[in-house]
């Protein structure tokens, strides 16, 4: 009796999933994990460092 | 547990589809668990679909569980690789980081391991349905509508995390059980049962509560072979486990510290201990279950939720205490162990997290509380377990079940409600990183690009800047001793210090600022974002 549901919509809920699984891949195949760095700060940061011991 | 519960014999009409006029068809439709199931599971998927972010999360045990995946689909065994000379893992139970190495097999990327940890939070609301439907076949469905549109189980399927597959892992051993109760000459199905059983315990720590709960109610129900044969299996994987790793407890001692932050504080007193348990209670009662439960609404009344908390706590100790003695006692036995462990741990770390290991539980023991709370205000001369209560009376027409199926209707709907509404507001978020991390990341990008690839670094998050700059490296000490942190990083021959700007922790400036800023020679700046001040420094002094 419990597995009714699922036996009589086992190909329903088997369809459902792989169809969303393909489409969360679809979607998100080509994330960029590894992106390049932002430009350094370090030139700005040095000056703002200098200025305020200069202060 | 064995026991065909009195609620299982009547459920046939309540399931079965309803035979109807035709005129009267399309509203059988409406009355059908399989609709209800359905659409449930394709409301989980928009839910989950919409908040998926393919990155690793900044948690850090995701990235862990992920590096250790990947240990053992290469062929390394069960080591840490991020760290440096890649010490064997001792923390982390070794289930879901097997599960993950499977991923490793097919890509390097993670998006793989994130769907199919997704998928298994919509197993979990499946697996839900089909074991609660033994119990309380009416209340199936709405419980459901918790656990699927739940905001913190749907967090955490977003996550690599293994509180998902531990949930899963517990739901499918007591469904086995359950059947394996029914079919006792079955030695397959006992096995089976069995294997199962001892994996929420390989998954997780806290995983000892739920075999401790399987002894205790296979003890109590007298079946001895089921105690036998799970106890021997439990002490063989712990035992082949740690030959294979290491005898030393970091759970046990994290237990027991006072702050893992900051291991020079010792251990925890025995006063301490009580006192970190009435606190957590509180904690877990007044803030965390309610935004468990709401997350919506206890976050925007803060009162109204601490109130919502209070209320939910003790009904679900009702519930707790009337289930013990229904056919499901083992989840008032698991739900004990489970929070008597919660309660002990480390009142920093007391959240959602931990909660969510045991909360399809703890929303079935609320509603057998809420149906015991309705009973006893009823009046029923046929309820010989009913307490009369002389003052509240309820309408005499209408049966104990259809009051308590009607609350929770409400319960299911307001819940699903708020929890859904909740994550939809906060899905954008979600996908964002705020600048410290932007500025972390970032750094670690600069790592992989421009420095040689057996470089070590020093970090606050190893394994992520590991999975980023693909670099191994290591967790500066939490020390107040300035000379043993650097002393630390030279022994370790680091060639850089990746210095963090993080708004969530305040360890890098409490434990390596000081510590740099007394040995400026040793090191010189390569790479610095601002807002906040996040830097690469290059050890000179190695």
């Amino acid at each position: 009796m419990k597995l009714t549901i699922l036996k009589s919509n086992g190909l329903f809920f088997t369809v459902i999933f792989l169809l969303w699984i393909g489409i969360m891949y679809a979607v998100y195949c080509n994330h960029p994990y590894y992106p390049q760095p932002v430009p350094s700060e370090l030139d700005s940061y040095k000056a703002a460092a200098t200025a305020a011991q200069k202060r | 547990m064995g026991k065909k519960s009195q609620h299982q014999q009547k459920r046939s009409p309540a399931l079965s589809e309803p035979q109807v006029p035709g005129n009267k068809k399309g509203f059988a439709l409406f009355s059908s668990p399989a609709f209800w199931l359905k659409l449930l599971i394709i409301g989980q998927m928009a839910l989950l679909g919409f908040q998926l972010s393919p990155d690793i999360s900044t948690n850090g045990d995701d990235a862990v569980y992920y590096i250790l995946g990947k240990s053992l689909a290469t062929g390394q065994g069960y080591r840490n690789i991020h760290i440096v000379n890649s010490p064997v893992s001792t923390q982390y139970p070794v289930v879901f980081p097997a599960f993950l190495s499977l991923t490793h097999l097919l890509t390097d990327k993670p998006l793989i391991a994130k769907i199919l940890v997704m998928s298994i939070g919509c197993l979990v609301t499946l697996c839900s349905f089909y074991l609660f439907l033994g119990w309380i076949p009416r209340s199936a469905i709405p419980l459901c509508f918790l656990v699927g549109t739940s905001a913190v189980l749907n967090q955490h399927s977003l996550e690599l995390l293994s509180e998902i597959p531990y949930i899963l892992l517990t739901l499918l051993s007591l469904l086995l059980l359950e059947k394996s109760y029914k079919n006792p000459r079955q030695k397959l199905l006992f096995w089976l049962t069995i294997i199962v059983s001892i994996m929420p315990m390989n998954c997780r720590s806290i995983g000892i509560s739920f075999s401790g709960a399987f002894l205790a109610a296979n003890l109590l129900n007298k079946k001895y072979n089921y105690v036998i044969a799970h106890l021997a299996l439990v002490v063989i994987a712990a035992v082949l486990f740690k030959m294979f790793t290491s005898w030393d407890n970091p759970y046990l001692l994290q237990l027991l510290q006072r702050n893992s932050y900051d291991p020079e504080q010792g251990f925890a007193t025995f006063s301490e201990m009580f006192s970190r348990i009435i606190t957590n209670i509180s904690k877990y009662t007044t803030e965390i279950l309610p935004q468990a439960s709401m997350p919506y609404a206890a976050n925007h009344y803060s009162v109204l939720g601490a109130l919502l908390g209070i209320i939910m706590a003790l009904v679900i100790v009702v519930g707790c205490v009337k289930n013990f003695f229904l056919p499901s006692k083992f989840l008032s036995i698991y739900a004990f162990f489970y929070c008597g462990i919660l309660t002990m741990w480390q009142a920093q770390w007391s959240s959602g997290r931990f909660l969510s290991g045991i909360l399809p539980v703890l929303f079935y023991l609320f509603f057998i509380g809420v149906t015991f709370l309705v009973s006893l205000a009823k009046r029923d001369e046929s309820k010989s377990l009913s307490i009369r209560m002389k003052t509240i009376r309820l309408p005499s027409f209408l049966p104990v079940p259809t009051i308590a199926a009607m609350l929770f209707c409400f319960i299911a709907v307001s819940f699903s409600f708020d929890n859904s509404w909740f994550q939809i507001q906060n899905a954008g978020l979600r996908k964002q990183s705020s600048r410290d991390w932007e500025n972390f990341n970032s750094c670690a990008d600069w790592i992989r690009c421009n420095t040689p690839v057996n470089s070590i670094v020093v970090s606050r998050k190893p394994e992520l800047v590991y999975l980023r700059s693909r670099r191994q490296g290591t967790l500066y000490q939490f020390s107040h001793d300035k000379e043993k942190v650097i002393a630390d990083i030279k022994n370790k021959h680091a060639s850089y210090i990746l210095f963090d700007g993080f708004f969530w922790t305040g360890t890098t400036p409490k434990y390596l600022y000081p510590a740099l800023v007394g040995h400026p020679e040793m090191y010189r700046m390569v790479y610095a974002l601002r807002n906040p001040d996040t830097f690469v420094l290059e050890v000179l002094d190695k």
